[in-house]
């Protein structure tokens, strides 16, 4: 059952960037979408609006702008489930896939939190300013405080919490400060984001022919080199991996050199902190025409506010709409903000270097996600209805064949014999 | 004077902007100055003069002491440092990033 929504959703993205090609080619109906990618298995209960079509079209919109696009993924959504599917995970409704977050109750609504490292759980007692050390304890606090209560002080902690709620939809999902046009041909890429959404956006383009250079520090290595050794694989086969300590001189006037070679530079980091660093990104950007610093920050940069995929997915609002039609928050999907996002960076880094337009651009995972989710009726139940239906007529159907990385990913600092 | 701090408590600078929270303490008796002056609950109307040598706080950063007893994050930076009676403290290295989110 082909359907128009992701060509739409491409289309829209494409005029948003100011690129004039229109795309014609229709795609999975969105309920097939979000089974196919597995989405429907992760999360239990059909999502009515087409965010699993909309990640098709992101992909779309990045084909269509992009000169080599063989080795890029058949579709946008079969990225949404992906690492769930290699993990053979599943949410648990109130629990994240992963299994660190939970959805729990205020005493004015519902919040999801999420400790992803075990050293997260030692904020709790300050958090809440009491003695607390597992689940259900932690419940029997927060649902006698109030969420504007438990959100700022776990946003001032830098605790990652979302509010189940169904915020309206932002007109726009980028900030683009434009300041100089040139061409970059065989861009080189610096990607010094880590975990999911920026390491897929840069492997994407990776794909489309740029040359990346994932950039870590000694002490802090991106954390999903210690989990699924095939995903990582997925997201970070075909880069180069250097290592440098950016707090000696040294380190930081080697990666200052790096930045010099660079034409774009990714990076997920807290606002401050390349500032206490003294690198700035509009200095980088009028060195030579052309050069592009993306910041991904997980919401607005005014916030301070840290955030990973499950918990901002609620921010963004899927709990809330699965609270409204069928009467209790879920999670959706498995850290869904991530690879949305991903497939999102790819797409705007890809429009400047195809518009030849250098600049600073700032994502907020948030509204990226939110745009994605495109208008929600909240009297759509008719909708979800013929949705279901859809995706159960298809059940005895496969779900997305799965990628493969065809090499291993390098270790840590591999290549600082070559670039530093 | 010394006192029982609870984790979670914000605590002022006497000298400078420098907000801390106390994020994890033992529960014993203890005095938290920032540039030399004892840090207390509530933004003072007048700031004091800041005493000996001082590298400042920097927001968002954590500090502990040596063996890591206790624990604070820097809510709002200032040019006072931080100190314990009869403890030694630092800037904590960043956390380690999550193997899965």
């Amino acid at each position: 059952m082909l359907t128009n929504y992701a060509q739409n959703y491409a289309n829209q993205l494409l005029s948003d960037l100011g690129i004039k090609k229109f795309i014609s080619q229709q795609s999975d109906h969105p309920a097939l979408a979000y089974r196919r990618s597995g989405l429907l298995q992760i999360s239990d209960q059909m999502l009515p609006v087409p965010l699993a079509s909309h990640a098709d079209g992101a992909l779309l919109a990045l084909k269509a702008i992009s000169e080599n696009i063989s080795k890029l993924p058949k579709c946008g959504s079969q990225l949404l489930g992906e690492r769930a599917r290699i993990r053979g995970l599943r949410s648990g409704n109130r629990k994240t896939a992963g299994g660190k977050g939970r959805l729990i109750n205020t005493n004015d609504g519902c919040i999801a939190l999420n400790l992803v490292r075990d050293s997260d759980w030692d904020l709790i007692p300050a958090w809440l300013e009491d003695d607390v050390s597992n689940w259900s304890e932690l419940q029997n606090i927060t649902k006698k405080l109030s969420t504007n209560y438990l959100l700022s002080r776990a946003i001032d902690m830098g605790v990652a919490v979302g509010e189940v709620s169904i915020p309206d939809r932002p007109k726009s999902w980028f900030s683009f400060k434009e300041y100089s046009k040139a061409i970059l041909k065989k861009p080189l890429i610096l990607d010094l984001s880590s975990l999911w959404a920026g390491p897929l956006g840069s492997s994407l383009l990776g794909m489309t022919g740029a040359r990346i250079i994932k950039i870590e520090s000694p002490d802090r290595p991106d954390g999903m080199r210690f989990g699924n050794g095939q995903f990582y694989n997925l997201l970070n086969e075909n880069k180069d991996c250097v290592s440098i300590d950016f707090h000696n001189e040294d380190g930081l006037e080697k990666l200052k050199q790096l930045m010099h070679q660079a034409d774009v530079i990714i990076e997920a980091s807290r606002p401050r902190a390349f500032m206490q660093l003294g690198i700035s990104a509009k200095e980088f950007v009028k060195k030579k025409p052309g050069k592009i610093w993306l910041r991904l920050t997980a919401y607005s940069r005014d916030q301070n506010r840290i955030g990973y995929g499950d918990d901002i997915g609620v921010s963004a609002g899927l709990s809330g709409i699965m609270n409204n039609v069928y009467g209790y928050p879920s999670f959706v999907g498995d850290a869904i903000a991530d690879p949305i996002n991903g497939l999102h960076l790819a797409l705007i880094l890809q429009a400047s270097l195809h518009k030849r337009i250098g600049g600073i651009i700032d994502l907020n995972m948030c509204e990226v996600l939110r745009y994605a989710m495109g208008e929600y009726d909240f009297a759509n139940g008719g909708v979800l209805e013929g949705w279901k239906s859809i995706s159960d007529n298809d059940a005895d159907n496969p779900l997305y064949e799965m990628r493969v990385a065809s090499g291993q990913a390098k270790g840590l600092g591999a290549d600082n014999s070559v670039w530093l | 004077m010394t006192q029982i701090f609870k984790p979670g408590v914000k605590l002022s600078s006497k000298v400078c902007k420098t907000q801390i929270m106390v994020l994890r303490i033992p529960a014993i008796e203890l005095e938290i100055f920032c540039g030399g002056l004892p840090m207390e609950v509530g933004d003072p109307d007048v700031l004091g003069e800041i005493q000996g040598e001082n590298n400042g706080t920097l927001v968002g950063k954590r500090y502990t002491d040596e063996t890591e007893t206790m624990e604070f994050l820097c809510t709002r930076g200032g040019e006072g440092s931080i100190s314990v009676s009869g403890h030694k403290i630092d800037i904590k290295a960043a956390k380690k990033l999550p193997s899965s989110d």
